[in-house]
């Protein structure tokens, strides 16, 4: 290899880096210096005017806070339900049956949120009657969520030493103790991880909510209303609001500021789990 | 020993366990072949022998643990009070009576408090008091509680290796066990924490029957009134070659493979 082989292979990682750091930093500085007219007091608490053109974005903001709250409500438990009964079965499963299991999870996972959105119509808006609403949409997002959820928290419970298992059925410790002191806090980092990448992937969904809680732009009054989550409200203003661009721009700019803000809340509570473990293991 | 009364009732049967003609296999790999052993209240019984020889698999069949090896097929008999553990003793309720400490001490990742509050609260109380009353009388026993009572919620990783390992032997006994396992307990310590170690296993051996696994003849020599030595079979599984009292079959083995086996520990 020569010298000048070796310099090139050597600057791809900073290259990479640096192309990364320019297109995201591109994109916020897009979307910020187009926002940052738009952005006040009343742009987050008013209700849009004109289509969306003028206004606010409050009932957008609120109807994506219930959205994905509700979401991430239903799906914590069913996905940290299912990782743990999957972390016991695939524990035992041969060689086949675990492969296919996590091929299953992982399929699910894969599947296109427009894919969701229409499973979600039939079911909860068509069959049960819940009609476009936030619970329908929410429903809908939570079932895209779990499997995310279980692949992420089955990898963290894989990461529990066997040594604190064994150590629980010396013990003849039963299943619920065990899952309560020692599977859950080891599982709690990955929990937290995928939570954050729940809610990451339900602010940024759009398909899934079109077909569910609908793109009605008032303020909703409970969860059987529909109600206009900020990325569907930002698709509208893009697609079918002529003159609507600046709008869509200043939404998009709150919606990335809102993911900025949980990851950063994320991050702080992994940190902090993170060290209180380390200070243990340290000592 | 302090307060602590390990064994609640009245006297314990001399033999608690007796263990006949026991053969281990994983799959078709024999591990163990026809070993018979007892172990008695009072006494400290060491398991002696060259790597290989299931001698951990012979201490992990006492309380079941065995169970959770998938594909290991266990045969013959072990009574504990003359009760056949694979018949009439539920396993938790086995597991509660035979405790087993671990090669490496493995706390869980919660405070001392919640370590010992556990399993007292999985198998014996929820009270509050009683619960205090047993974790202190348990941290005197092994040594531990002036060491940590005034720190008992700090997690249980900021032991030290040896007091961890103290910390299980205590997170054992809150359950009163009859017998306790000891897997080479002392493997991962260094010398001070090991002899900590030795004078806390010497206390208990008044109280319960003990059974440890240990590579070491000089310690088997140190702590253990009985000695069965185990070595690879003809069939490959682990036999016992010859027990009896630790002083006598250390200064006077009899059989050609414990000779062999203890050869080089003779020689220094």
């Amino acid at each position: 290899m020569s010298v000048l082989t070796r310099r090139l292979v050597a600057s791809l990682p900073g290259a990479a880096v640096a192309i990364t750091t320019i297109a995201a930093g591109s994109l916020l500085w897009g979307l910020g210096t187009g926002a940052w007219a738009r952005f006040s007091l009343g742009f987050f608490t008013q209700a849009p005017t004109g289509a969306g053109r003028t206004g606010g974005i409050a009932p957008m903001l609120f109807s994506t806070l219930v959205v994905v709250a509700l979401a991430l409500a239903l799906a914590a438990p069913v996905g940290l339900g299912a990782a743990l009964f999957l972390h016991d079965r695939l524990e035992s499963a041969r060689g086949a049956g675990r492969v296919l299991v996590r091929t299953g999870v992982d399929v699910l996972g894969a599947v296109p949120s427009i894919v969701f959105g229409m499973f979600g119509n039939a079911l909860f808006v068509r069959t049960l009657g819940f009609g476009f609403s936030l619970l329908s949409g929410s429903l809908t997002l939570a079932i895209m969520i779990v499997p995310l959820l279980i692949r992420v928290v089955v990898s963290g419970l894989e990461t529990t030493p066997e040594a604190h298992l064994q150590a629980g059925a010396a013990l003849g410790l039963g299943r619920a103790t065990m899952v309560r002191a020692v599977l859950l806090p080891a599982a709690l980092p990955a929990l937290v991880a995928g939570l954050v990448l729940g809610t990451a992937r339900a602010l940024a969904e759009t398909a899934a909510l079109l077909f569910t809680s609908g793109y009605a732009d008032r303020m909703p009054a409970s969860v059987w209303d529909s109600g206009r989550t900020l990325s569907v409200h930002i698709y509208d203003l893009t697609m079918n609001v002529p003159g609507g661009n600046a709008s869509a721009q200043a939404t998009a700019a709150a919606l990335v500021l809102g993911v900025f803000i949980v990851e950063l809340l994320a991050s702080g509570i992994v940190l902090y789990i993170s060290r209180g473990r380390s200070q243990g293991e340290d000592a | 020993m302090t307060k602590l009364e390990l064994l609640p009732g009245g006297r314990q049967p001399r033999d608690v366990v007796q263990v006949e003609s026991l053969s281990v296999n994983y799959g078709a790999r024999v591990v163990l072949d026809g070993v018979s052993l007892r172990a008695a209240r009072g006494r400290l019984l060491a398991l002696l022998g060259p790597s290989g020889a299931g001698k951990s698999t012979l201490l992990h069949c006492l309380n079941r643990m065995t169970d959770l090896v998938p594909g290991c097929r266990v045969e013959g008999t072990i009574r504990l009070d003359g009760r056949d553990v694979h018949r009439a003793v539920p396993v938790t309720m086995l597991r509660r009576q035979v405790g087993l400490i671990f090669q490496k001490p493995n706390p869980f990742p919660l405070s001392i408090w919640r370590n010992l509050e556990l399993p007292l609260r999985e198998h014996v109380t929820s009270n509050r008091a009683e619960l205090a009353d047993r974790i202190e009388d348990v941290l005197e026993a092994v040594g531990l509680w002036k060491e940590v009572q005034g720190r008992l919620d700090d997690r249980a990783e900021t032991l030290s290796g040896g007091q961890q390992q103290r910390l299980c032997v205590a997170r054992a006994l809150t359950l009163s066990p009859k017998v306790l396992l000891l897997d080479e307990p002392t493997s991962a310590l260094d010398p001070v924490a090991t002899r900590v170690m030795e004078d806390l296993i010497t206390r208990l051996k008044s109280e319960l029957a003990l059974v440890m696994v240990t590579h070491d003849p000089s310690q088997a020599r140190r702590l253990a009134d009985d000695l069965a030595v185990l070595v690879e079979g003809p069939r490959g599984g682990g036999i016992i070659a010859e027990q009896g009292p630790t002083g006598q079959l250390l200064e006077r083995p009899a059989h050609a493979m414990t000779v062999a086996y203890l050869g080089n520990w003779r020689s220094r």
